[in-house]
């Protein structure tokens, strides 16, 4: 598998994003994630009509304070408004703060729960699901998909409700003040709203163009610095220069682009408000004039100005959050809504003890419903304790039948069967922890080498650890190393050789003390030391148990009890090392070409 | 403050004219933003209290004028600013990247990817952000706190003095804002990025996790980690909790001092109302810079701290570079010599005192066990390092007198996990010479056993591989990496580890194809297949960096030795821990 890519093409982004807010499916489905909080969010929305409410009383007041008690020459109600004034501004502010704090505190735990029960489900889904879907995309759905939806539930509901209350109410306090006013000041709306959806849908485009920028100039970087050995030894530094300088120009000019669109909308949109202003003075100064209104009220209408300008801007930005966090929520439903294959069903027998006998009964398998048959009608018998080796050339189904043994897969017909019991009556989940598995490129997780042996177990005592490793004799080898058993074999358990971190998947897969061991042997080559360490603890690791390896070394086939010749889905060849080399079959060709040769 | 001059200096000194030009820009435009309230002023004061109507068109017009005005210097100042911050972007990007190429291994080995790649975009536009518009800024609410503050205290010094007050406060509590928040954010993105890493992981290895049945413990530790995402979201949103109250509170302050006693001193004729509405719009006009001034001051520390850490790669020199004497070679022969050639890394000594002769067309392999300094004496070679103390020579010149183009020129290198770029394998393989034909390339691929397997590619020769591409096996992408540099006809060739992932009779059949066969292409190979080993003209045998052993593969015994050693351990493992092994026959 290929490093995990975590980068959004922009037209994936875009798209039908907006069109999910009216599926009621999906909402549903998020809104019962929130439900959970639902007082919590009572509160904080409460908290925001207030704050909203106080955040438009500061004109009215202002206007109150002009013509009652400055025309009115009232020093007490002009106190009076003062302090009513204060006070408005002192609780909208405390409620803010609390309005802030709760949005957040909900937001939080419902993305939370939402990231932990996608996680959950995930690890549910079957192996199936994991080889049709690129890892870097389900990766995606975790993290870029969830954080899009948080910056919708923390800011952007708490955006919407505010701006469109603030907005709804100026309206209203506009037209209470003076209908004829408010109408001629509301001329300027309509030019506002076209100047600004203009402007979202150039803005939209034109960040889109710098995001896919960037990410091109990241790629070009992280391509150079992987390489970086690469490009010196071929001294490519100055086509690499040239090629970057390239990149990074296309990104200077996406960002350009930017700065004209922002550059002509933001001076306009004040240019806006002065044109506002000025129809105010305008028409407002000839109705003072007439004595139609008075002053403090045309005041107030300059004062309100900004409750228009600010919404519609922040409404227009939410344009552009509900419609990444819309994608984000179909992708991350998408992935709610898969189930899981019936190979991951839960419950039924417990596998006990089990023994270890493996029969197949007429197993046939194929990876697309009627497509070609990976494996064609095996049968086959393992008795419990049995070790055996399988052999063959690549695309035979060896991966494919040790799959089918691990439940990865369901056979399309036929039966696998566990100690006489259908493998589909198992719990699957008690029957794997009796499987011990083994890859060819063994998967480390980071962390330390003790980590990585107790994965089944992590709070097992060291001690349980060193002695699995010692039995296994491996330990010297282990503790050998700059920190022993802490050292850390980081990301892929790259800061091992190869065939350290076979060792470690076998003291793994020893550890977990299963009942059946399918192993999938390495090829690449390890210096002659660590090859002997290796056949030394593959020995130790089977003992007892009932094994099917994916032999590629000599040594393991010579010392199976049994060896199986796969060639095209079936078994093609059955016995011991002796037998079948006399026999002078396909298992005697394998021999002298590819066994052989150590 | 000094780093911030020196960035300055080397970041905008191409731009001085840029720079100034958008500056008077700023100003220009914050000059016109304080003409409304006082145009607002003078149309109250004169035109709406004595009620004269046809005065207001005047002011009405004046004020779309100055509106006018100050937007089409707000546009210029944009553009201007916005072309001089993207131009220090891209060329010191560039400089960063071209100075990148130029370090050695030694660099890029003690550092990590992400952390070069966050200097090369976040960091560059962090300062980008901060030298075109952070410092314009800077200068912008200067101006106009300084004009608003004289303008008020001209129209009534108390009321000025009176409601200006509370205001520096908002400029401490920003900053203090400011201050807590960053790192609180900071570590946000930390978690999140540690919780990328866990999911990662464990949806790559999947496998593992289905197969050992360990669902239930991974969901656990995703939890945990999405737990700390949502505890550090919620400190966060604490702190703003604390701290947007304040700040919406102080300017009720002022506003409410105006309404009071501006409102009395109106009543007791020593202020007009036009006045009264000015101050009001004043102090509204000051509240953002205060609030910016407090957050740009930490916005400048962090852009600083940015800068510094561009500053410290474009500073740092690299330590493998052309002597002033080195001279171009110009007919490799390809004799190597290693004269009591010693190595440290990491304090530890990785090669002690190696000494030896290759002669030109000798197939020479190194064999010992993991750790053993194998890779690092390979890597002397084309001068990935320089040794710490002795001298490496080619063709009897020391290394540090040969042109490092010249002398990595001759060499083509292999390693066990080749980097490939995501291009189409063709461009891979003639990557070290682009304008080589496809006969070419195909008889290099061809020379390392890979022409059948990409043939056999969706696309061929042009299918695209790596990351954006298909995934090729380990085997084929060290096969491609092979023929890469086997275009390049070196005159000396070492595969370090490089056919480890193909089967054995590949291996051999490769080495036996591109070694000395031709006598004339030195040859060094790190494998660990007696079969491909037995290929070479002498072993050499390394253990702790220094070499025990070298002569014909038939007369040193590298392979028993070995095995002898893991043998030896295996029975002290066992012999240490008697209790272990009782358990083991137990299980048995």
């Amino acid at each position: 598998m290929s490093r995990v890519v975590t980068r959004q093409t922009a037209a994936e982004e875009s798209g039908q994003g907006l069109r999910v807010w009216i599926q009621k499916r999906s909402v549903l489905r998020l809104v019962r994630f929130a439900l959970k909080y639902r007082w919590q969010a009572l509160c904080t929305i409460v908290a925001m009509v207030a704050v909203t409410a106080t955040g438009l009383a500061g004109p009215y007041l202002l206007r109150l304070a002009i013509d009652k008690g400055i025309a009115g020459k009232d020093l007490h109600y002009l106190g009076g408004i003062a302090i009513l004034y204060l006070a408005a501004g002192i609780l909208g502010a405390v409620l803010n703060g609390l309005q802030t704090y709760g949005m957040n505190w909900v937001g939080e735990r419902v993305v939370r729960d939402l990231r932990d029960s996608l996680f959950r489900h995930l690890t549910s889904l079957d192996i199936d699901y994991y080889s049709r879907q690129r890892a870097g995309w389900i990766v995606s759905r975790l993290t870029n998909d969830i954080e899009a939806l948080e910056s919708l539930l923390v800011e952007g509901v708490a955006q919407l409700v505010v701006s469109t209350l603030t907005l709804v109410g100026a309206t209203a306090i506009l037209f209470r003040m003076d209908a004829h006013l408010a109408g001629a000041t509301m001329s300027v709306i309509p030019v506002l709203l076209i100047a600004t959806v203009i402007f979202r849908a150039r803005a939209s485009e034109a960040y889109g163009r710098v995001r896919v920028a960037v990410a091109d100039v990241s790629v070009a970087l992280q391509e150079t610095l992987s390489g970086i050995r690469v490009v010196q030894a071929f001294r490519r530094e100055q086509r690499g220069s040239e090629a970057f300088a390239a990149v990074n120009e296309r990104n200077r000019k996406a960002n350009m682009d930017t700065v004209y669109i922002s550059g002509a909308y933001f001076p306009g949109v004040e240019f806006l408000s002065a044109v506002a202003t000025a129809i105010i003075l305008l028409y407002g100064g000839r109705q003072v004039a007439a004595g139609q209104i008075s002053v403090g009220i045309l005041v107030a209408f300059i004062g309100y100005l900004s409750s228009f300008f600010d919404p519609v801007e922040s409404l227009s930005e939410l344009y552009n959050t509900f419609q990444s966090s819309g994608a984000a929520l179909q992708k991350v439903v998408s992935v709610l809504d898969t189930v899981p294959g019936d190979t991951e069903a839960i419950g039924g027998l417990s596998a006990g003890c089990l023994e270890g006998r493996l029969d197949c009964a007429d197993v046939s398998f194929s990876y697309d419903r009627g497509g070609v048959d990976v494996l064609e009608s095996l049968s086959l018998s393992i008795p419990q304790g049995q070790r055996v080796a399988l052999v063959g050339p690549t695309g035979a189904g060896k991966t494919t039948l040790a799959k089918l043994l691990l439940r990865f897969y369901q056979p399309t017909s036929g039966t696998v069967f566990v100690d006489g019991i259908d493998l589909r009556d198992y719990d699957i989940r008690d029957y794997r922890r009796h499987v011990g598995y083994v890859a060819q490129d063994p998967y480390l997780f980071s962390g330390t080498i003790m980590d990585n042996i107790r994965l089944t177990e992590p709070e097992a005592e060291p001690a349980r650890v060193i002695e699995a490793a010692t039995a296994l004799g491996v330990h010297e080898l282990f503790s050998n190393l700059p920190e022993g058993y802490e050292t850390q074999v980081q990301e892929r358990g790259s800061r091992l050789s190869a065939g350290e971190r076979q060792l470690v998947s076998f003291a793994r897969a020893f550890f977990s003390e299963p009942r059946i061991l399918i192993l999938d042997e390495a090829t690449s080559s390890v210096d002659p030391g660590t090859e002997h360490l290796i056949e030394a603890a593959l020995s130790r690791l089977l003992a007892g148990r009932t094994s099917l390896i994916i032999a590629h070394r000599l040594s393991t086939v010579e010392s199976s009890d049994r060896i199986l010749v796969m060639e095209a889905g079936h078994i093609v060849e059955d016995g011991d090392h002796a037998s079948l080399l006399a026999a002078g079959g396909p298992y005697a060709r394998l021999y002298r070409t590819q066994l052989r040769v150590p | 403050m000094r780093t911030l001059i020196r960035m300055m200096k080397i970041f905008l000194g191409p731009h001085k004219v840029g720079v100034a030009l958008s500056l008077v820009l700023a100003l220009a435009t914050t000059g016109m933003g304080m003409f409304v309230p006082w145009l607002t002023k003078l149309a109250v004061d004169r035109a709406l209290v004595p009620q004269r109507g046809d005065l207001v068109t005047v002011f009405a017009a004046a004020i779309v004028g100055v509106g006018l005005l100050r937007m089409v210097f707000a546009f210029c100042r944009r553009i201007v600013s916005g072309r001089v911050a993207l131009a220090v972007e891209t060329e010191v990007r560039n400089r960063l990247f071209d100075h990148l190429q130029t370090l050695g291994l030694d660099f890029h080995l003690r550092s990590q990817t992400g952390q070069l790649m966050s200097r090369a975009i976040a960091d560059v536009r962090a300062v980008r952000m901060f030298l075109g518009y952070g410092l314009i800024f800077v200068m912008t609410n200067v101006a106009t706190l300084v004009g608003v503050t004289v303008i008020l205290l001209l129209l009534q010094p108390r009321l000025a003095i009176m409601s200006l007050a509370p205001l520096p406060l908002i400029l401490v509590v920003a900053r203090a804002f400011s201050k807590r928040l960053h790192p609180s954010l900071w570590a946000i993105q930390q978690r999140v990025a540690e919780l990328t890493a866990v999911a990662e992981e464990r949806i790559m290895g999947i496998g593992v996790i289905k197969a050992f049945a360990i669902e239930h413990l991974q969901a656990e530790a995703f939890e945990a980690a999405s737990d700390r995402i949502y505890r550090q979201n919620l400190e966060a949103a604490a702190i703003k909790g604390r701290y947007v109250p304040l700040l919406g509170m102080l300017p009720s302050i002022s506003l409410m001092i105006i309404l009071f006693y501006g409102g009395r001193a109106v009543i007791a004729d020593q202020m007009t109302l036009g006045s009264l509405v000015a101050f009001n719009g004043y102090v509204m006009l000051l509240i953002w810079p205060m609030r910016m001034l407090g957050m740009l001051v930490s916005w400048g520390e962090r852009a600083v701290a940015s800068g510094e850490r561009v500053l410290e790669i474009l500073e740092e020199s690299p330590t493998v570079r052309d002597s002033p004497r080195a001279s171009a070679l110009a007919a490799v022969r390809g004799v190597l010599e290693f004269d009591d050639v010693s190595f440290e890394y990491g304090g530890r000594r990785v090669i002690d005192g190696v000494t030896v002769r290759i002669e030109r067309g000798e197939t020479v392999a190194l064999v010992g066990p993991t750790g053993c300094g194998k890779t690092t004496l390979a890597h002397l070679i084309p001068r990935f390092h320089d040794p710490a103390r002795g001298t490496v020579k080619l063709d009897g010149h020391d290394l540090r007198d040969i042109t490092l183009s010249s002398l990595r020129g001759s060499i083509g290198l292999v390693d066990q996990d080749p980097f490939l770029f995501s291009l189409p394998v063709i461009e891979n393989i003639r990557y070290g010479v682009p304008d080589a034909s496809l006969e070419r390339v195909e008889q290099a691929a061809r020379a390392a056993a890979a022409h059948d397997f990409i043939q056999a590619l969706p696309k061929g020769y042009d299918t695209t591989i790596g990351e954006r591409g298909l995934t090729l096996s380990g085997g084929q992408r060290q096969r491609v990496a092979l023929a890469r540099a086997l275009l390049t006809d070196p005159a000396i060739l070492i595969l370090d580890d490089a056919t480890s992932s193909v089967d054995a009779e590949t291996e051999s059949r490769i080495v036996a194809a591109i070694g000395g066969l031709r006598g004339t292409r030195t040859t060094v190979i790190i494998a660990h297949r007696p079969s491909t080993v037995m290929l070479a003209d002498r072993v050499i045998l390394m253990e702790h960096g220094k070499i025990s052993q070298i002569g014909p593969p038939c007369d040193v015994p590298w392979e028993e030795i070995l095995v002898r050693e893991a043998e030896e351990s295996l029975q002290r493992g066992i012999a240490a821990a008697p209790r272990a092994r009782a358990s083991e026959e137990e299980q048995a």
